[in-house]
């Protein structure tokens, strides 16, 4: 830029244009602050003899001078600001990686192997009687070909055959001739000088293995000229869902054609449309792009085209992921397009971390799911809150359950839990939650989860005495730490109220209400252990009052179908951000965008289906009942009965009256009757196991009639006396907890 | 009759093949030696006027063909 700025335009210009301060007050300007255009970028110049000039006489002075000398903040900035790509791929920094990727070679090369082994005779036969012989059969007509000189012979033919041709007929006709006269000669030689090596090779004694590889180059070459280019004999061993890489032609292509006018026309101009200031790199699970869009264009207006973008890039629209850099110092020009290798919502997911194993604290993360890299993305609900919002049948409220199953980890979380669309949907939650209720929005279920609204308001005074009466050093923050949220005589637990479907709570009678409690509990109940995570697929204002969505801190936005519904939910001004879950598609199931304040996710939340969550639900019961720290609806109903289930109990039980000693064959038949969910499908090695984890010994001989042959003999089994008496299980202080004890 | 019908068909075919494969036959008024005899039979023979002294021609069937194929070709040019 050339542009010059003249003594009056800067006096008269106010934040238009280049302007010369004078910070230092002595006269001389000394520093060129950014045009308004280009925020944030510090040209500092000293206070040169120059401009020094300018102010004095001199009419202008250039904006860009070339010997800028450049700023050491600059460039202390550029450093920290730049990726450092790993020295060492991350997946080979530690042993076990290492080991994972000699796992899944010797996995890969073996199968190969495997599979072509398996398949050598028809190789075999194909390449001898096809391949072979099709190969002998190509070399000898490439040989005729040049012998004849053929390449003439065509020239020939495309003459058209008219009189006036007669003499380049001719002449050609004799250039054939000579040059085939030419290549006889050499063809015959050859052939002449190959039977004497031949004769003589035939004459010394060589090594045994000559002969065996010549015919071997001659069997693999023939064989290799009989095989026509994608052709092969089998088909793959191995299909690798390795996507077409990602190129930048291809990006380039897909961006020309986007339809965004001065995008098309940067490209127009010399082909050179936008800039990579990173190389293009392969992830886990796909590409990543860094892109600078020409100026004037931003990344916005790319993600607002992700259905054109992945038509252009020849991918599965749920496939292609363009997004805002996240990075809030970043130009809006800054395009990260991720190409994931399949649909993300087919792509493999990694088991939800708490699946099998593990407990969870609610002042850590909970684990929500996984991102287009296929990294864990977790959700830190402690001292916040969470809206999910989306169009019916989206994963709405398997999102929430994820969630709601990660806090029933946490054996001190008492959770609230309503799911008003009445399908039951949280019903993995329901044994011990320490209120459930479940119902399409009727005048029951609302009562209920009033009451539950109710009773967390009324937890807000009490807790708020008990921080303010602790000492000072056990509450630095006013908050609760997970000190006092795991001491139960204080009544300091997190609670976690949940509500899907919210706003059939919002359109009841209980309105004022319902909006006055959780207004409360929202604002108030954060610092003490509160946490609310509501879903709707309405959050229009009349749906839920704005009062309550403008102070939950966390937004999780599936798929919505405009930019209102967008930004009541991710924040307003998030879909001109580029935070945008209109581009979601049907397809994207599960999918949509994370907001924890300024930073947005994307994240496809762990599927769990409802047996899986019921069998997660029950793992979770476990841990709590054996914490015992059930409370509320979860003591009455009586699931507390499965504490006492006992294997000893179980065992004696299967003893019929006046036997003494049972088979352990026959005891396991006998439980998996009594229990098919728990025992169904049990070994001998596990009853043994469990058995003697009690001190009991199933390894006795038991002698007794079989009762299909009705013959006696002796069998491994268990006898009744060996089994203690009236065994009371361990954890029934379960029950002791009282329901009321939360609330004083 | 049918017979002999059969059998100009077969010539008419060998013909065909003959002017597709090898358009170009023997001159005849030179026989391929691209110059004739004086009448009288003396002095220098003169090129053959009927080849231009090629001593090829085009045979006759391939000459037809390529009338007609000329006209296609101008048809479709417009």
């Amino acid at each position: 830029v050339t542009r010059q700025v003249s003594g009056q335009e800067q006096a008269g210009s106010n934040g238009h244009g280049p302007v010369l301060l004078d910070i230092d007050g002595d006269g001389i300007p000394d520093r060129v602050t950014p045009s308004a255009d280009r925020p944030g970028t510090d040209l500092e110049i000293p206070a040169s003899k120059e401009i020094a000039e300018v102010h004095d006489e001199t009419p202008s002075v250039y904006v860009d001078p070339s010997d800028l000398p450049r700023s050491m903040d600059r460039y202390r900035d550029s450093l920290q600001r730049a990726r450092l790509e790993p020295v060492v791929p991350e997946a080979l920094r530690t042993l076990r990686g290492w080991w994972d990727l000699a796992c899944l070679m010797s996995t890969f090369y073996g199968h190969v192997l495997l599979f072509y082994l398996v398949r050598l005779p028809l190789i075999a036969a194909v390449v001898t009687f096809v391949r072979i012989p099709k190969g002998f059969a190509r070399a000898l007509s490439t040989v005729s070909h040049w012998v004849r000189d053929e390449e003439t012979a065509v020239l020939q033919r495309l003459q058209a055959y008219d009189e006036k041709n007669a003499e380049t007929h001719i002449k050609l006709t004799k250039q054939r001739h000579r040059r085939s006269r030419w290549r006889w000669i050499l063809l015959l030689s050859g052939a002449v000088a190959l039977l004497v090596v031949w004769a003589t090779l035939s004459t010394t004694k060589p090594p045994w293995w000559y002969p065996q590889i010549a015919a071997l180059v001659l069997v693999l070459g023939l064989a290799k000229l009989g095989t026509g280019p994608g052709a092969p004999v089998l088909g793959r061993a191995v299909t690798t869902f390795d996507s077409p890489k990602l190129t930048v032609e291809i990006i380039d292509t897909a961006l020309a054609n986007l339809g965004i006018s001065s995008l098309t026309q940067a490209f127009a101009k010399d082909g050179h449309g936008v800039g990579y200031p990173a190389p293009i790199t392969r992830e886990k699970q796909g590409y990543r792009a860094d892109i600078d869009l020409p100026h004037g264009v931003t990344a916005e207006q790319v993600v607002e085209r992700r259905i054109k973008l992945a038509s252009g890039l020849r991918r599965p629209v749920g496939s292609v992921w363009p997004m805002v850099d996240p990075d809030p110092d970043m130009h809006a020009g800054r395009l990260i397009l991720w190409v994931t290798d399949r649909p993300f919502s087919k792509l493999p997911q990694p088991l939800w971390p708490l699946a099998k194993r593990g407990q969870q604290d609610m002042f850590k993360p909970l684990p929500l799911g996984y991102d287009q890299r296929g990294a864990l993305v977790t959700l830190l609900l402690m001292f916040t809150n969470v809206l999910i919002g989306a169009i019916p049948g989206m994963g709405k409220t398997m999102a929430l359950r994820v969630i709601l199953l990660a806090a029933s980890f946490d054996p001190h979380c008492e959770i609230h839990a309503h799911e008003l669309k009445g399908t039951g949907d949280l019903r993995a939650i329901e044994p011990l939650a320490h209120r459930y209720s479940s119902g399409p929005g009727d005048a029951a279920t609302i009562d209920k989860t009033m009451a539950s609204i109710r009773e967390v308001h009324s937890y807000l005074g009490p807790r708020a005495e008990t921080l303010k009466r602790l000492p000072r050093h056990m509450v630095p923050e006013n908050k609760v730490t997970p000190e006092l949220a795991s001491r139960r005589d204080l009544g300091l637990h997190p609670v976690l109220l949940a509500i899907d479907e919210v706003q059939e709570v919002f359109e009841s009678e209980h309105r004022a209400e319902a909006e006055a409690l959780m207004k409360a509990i929202i604002k108030r109940g954060r610092a003490l252990g509160i946490m609310v995570a509501l879903s709707t697929q309405k959050p229009e204002r009349d749906a839920i009052p704005t009062s309550i969505t403008s102070n939950m801190g966390m937004r999780l936005c599936l798929r919505v179908m405009d930019w209102q519904a967008n930004d009541m939910i991710l924040g307003t001004g998030a879909y001109k951000g580029g935070i945008n879950a209109t581009q979601l598609t049907n397809s994207d199931l599960g999918i949509g965008f994370l907001r924890d304040g300024g930073i947005v996710t994307l994240v496809r939340s762990s599927y769990i289906d409802a047996v899986t969550a019921d069998r997660i639900g029950a793992r979770a019961l476990g841990i709590r009942e054996a914490e015992g720290t059930l409370t509320g609806d979860a003591v009455g109903t009586g699931h507390t009965a499965r504490v006492t289930i006992s294997i000893v109990d179980d065992v004696r039980a299967v003893f019929a009256g006046g036997e003494t000693g049972l088979w352990s064959t026959l005891i396991l038949e006998r439980l998996a009757a009594l229990r098919p969910e728990i025992y169904a499908g049990w070994t001998q090695g596990q009853l043994t196991a469990a058995l003697k984890a009690k001190g009991i010994s199933a390894g006795r001989q038991v002698e007794r009639a079989d009762p299909l042959t009705g013959r006696r003999k002796n069998q491994r089994g268990v006898f009744l006396e060996d089994l203690p008496e009236a065994i009371t299980a361990g954890p029934e202080s379960a029950i002791t907890v009282d329901d009321e004890e939360g609330v004083s | 009759m049918r017979g002999l019908i059969a059998l100009v068909l077969l010539l008419l075919g060998l013909y065909a093949i003959t002017c597709a494969v090898m358009p170009w036959g023997q001159c005849h008024k030179c026989h391929g030696d691209k110059r004739i005899p004086t009448r009288s039979g003396r002095g220098r023979a003169r090129k053959c006027p009927r080849c231009r002294g090629t001593g090829i021609r085009l045979r006759l069937g391939r000459r037809v063909f390529n009338y007609f194929s000329d006209v296609k070709g101008q048809a479709e040019a417009k």
